[in-house]
């Protein structure tokens, strides 16, 4: 069932993405579908910010006493500050997975744990769209990284980190992700095309 | 000059020039989703009238010293194309009149939406009237606020605009053009379906108490239609939904 914004979810109040509490009721903030049996809440539109322990991907976009400026597209910039016993050097451009430790001022990311990712591309998708590539427990995005014999991190930013030599292939999953996240049986949809591009490229090579 | 005292027959029979009873409203008709690089956007048709309203945000707010370190800020355009309208309205550009509407549809739309949510950011909200037909900024406030959740902004409600009006002893809503013009009063109001909350208030003309209670009582009556052709919009964009 569709929801749109102003429509009461609960009677009582509860915290969720997607949601505000009003007088002791929770009423719906942004367009999503809630299944009344699954009692499963999904939005369709929008994302919101950050939350700790997620894993983002980012550029680097500038340094200056120890601070490292990383651009997170939709999270906007995020802050990587050595400590004393971590040292770390990039240089700017650079392409890095990082940890989010904390969130300051409702909008300052701070990371931690950065890992450096050599070559690849970075691919934004929909920040709503995450959840529906990543898949009930990795199914979807595993079966993509299977198919396309490609790496991929998915940041939980909206930048998806791919390496290998099928990446077009996984663009146009991620494509195709965007535009039908609320079909069902996606996966299976996913899983055709990609077979079908995998061969017309042979047919090409040939 | 148009004035309530020149004004021609606005009443035959009973009924408005267009055959409309008093609380009857025009065709609406709404399209969520038309525009590609906007994140959320929505077309508008209402008789006559004509809007594309565009979303982009939230995003960094790009003048510093407007943003606020504790919400997100909010820019709105109301602009008219320069062949929208017949007479003078038609002038393109930020006049005295679009800066005006501007003005008051952003406070309209700071009430609903959750701002606290992005600290330092910005939301642009843009209204384009492509053709006009009196009410164009109760048009443009509904078509924004499809818009609006079609970006996937968290909002309070889906909030609409409608006019009333007051033809000799008769109250209307929907005015239209001629009515809007040639009547003793109009009076476009925004709404919050969810408490009846009223965000918008403008009026021109005058009502005596009664008259302005009934009038409130019209528009609210005729929101709920309103309403609904917002809910379908939405509904038609995210249409594969209900099929499992």
């Amino acid at each position: 069932m569709l929801m749109i914004p102003g429509e009461k979810l609960f009677d009582e109040p509860k915290k969720m993405n997607g949601t505000y509490v009003e007088n002791g009721a929770t009423y719906v903030s942004t367009v999503a579908i809630f299944d009344n049996e699954r009692k499963n809440f999904a939005v369709l539109e929008g994302g919101g910010m950050p939350r700790v322990e997620d894993i983002v991907i980012g550029t680097v976009s500038g340094s200056r006493n120890r601070v490292y400026n990383i651009e997170l597209s939709y999270f906007g910039k995020g802050l990587l500050i050595e400590g004393k016993y971590e040292k770390y050097s990039f240089n700017e451009g650079d392409i890095i997975s990082a940890r989010v430790k904390d969130i300051e001022y409702g909008k300052t990311v701070i990371l931690v744990q950065p890992r450096t990712l050599i070559g690849g591309t970075i691919i934004n998708m929909k920040l709503a769209r995450i959840p529906r590539f990543i898949g009930r427990e990795n199914t979807m995005v595993n079966m993509v990284s299977e198919l396309t014999k490609t790496k991929i991190i998915v940041g939980k930013n909206g930048s998806v980190w791919v390496k290998g030599e099928n990446e077009d292939i996984v663009m146009s999953a991620i494509e195709m992700v965007e535009k039908e996240s609320h079909v069902s049986g996606l996966t299976d949809k996913v899983k055709e095309m990609i077979e079908k591009k995998l061969m017309q490229k042979e047919k090409n090579k040939v | 000059m148009a004035s309530s005292l020149n004004k021609p027959e606005l009443l035959k029979n009973g009924k408005r020039l267009d055959g409309r009873d008093f609380n009857q409203l025009r065709n609406l008709k709404i399209e969520a989703g038309v525009l590609k690089n906007a994140d959320g956007s929505a077309y508008l048709e209402w008789g006559n009238n004509k809007v594309i309203a565009a979303v982009f945000g939230p995003k960094e707010a790009t003048s510093k010293h407007f943003a606020d370190p504790n919400k997100a800020i909010i820019k709105c355009r109301y602009a008219m194309a320069p062949f929208s309208s017949l007479e003078e309205h038609g002038r393109t550009g930020p006049n005295r009149r679009a800066t005006e509407i501007s003005k008051v549809a952003k406070e309209v739309f700071e009430n609903v939406i959750l701002l606290n949510e992005f600290p330092g950011g910005e939301i642009d909200i843009y209204m384009e009237i492509l053709q006009s037909d009196g009410g164009t900024r109760a048009a443009g406030i509904t078509a924004a606020a499809v818009a609006l959740a079609n970006a996937g902004i968290p909002m309070k409600d889906l909030i609409y605009a409608v006019s009333a009006g007051r033809i000799d002893e008769h109250i209307v809503v929907d005015v239209d053009m001629l009515e809007d013009n040639y009547s003793d009063a109009d009076m476009p109001i925004a709404v919050s379906p969810r408490n009846n909350n009223i965000l918008l208030l403008q009026m021109d003309g005058g009502f005596t108490r009664k008259q302005f209670d009934e009038a409130i009582e019209m528009a609210l009556e005729s929101g709920k239609e309103i309403h609904k052709i917002q809910k379908d919009a939405l509904e038609r964009c995210y249409k594969n939904i209900n099929e499992k």
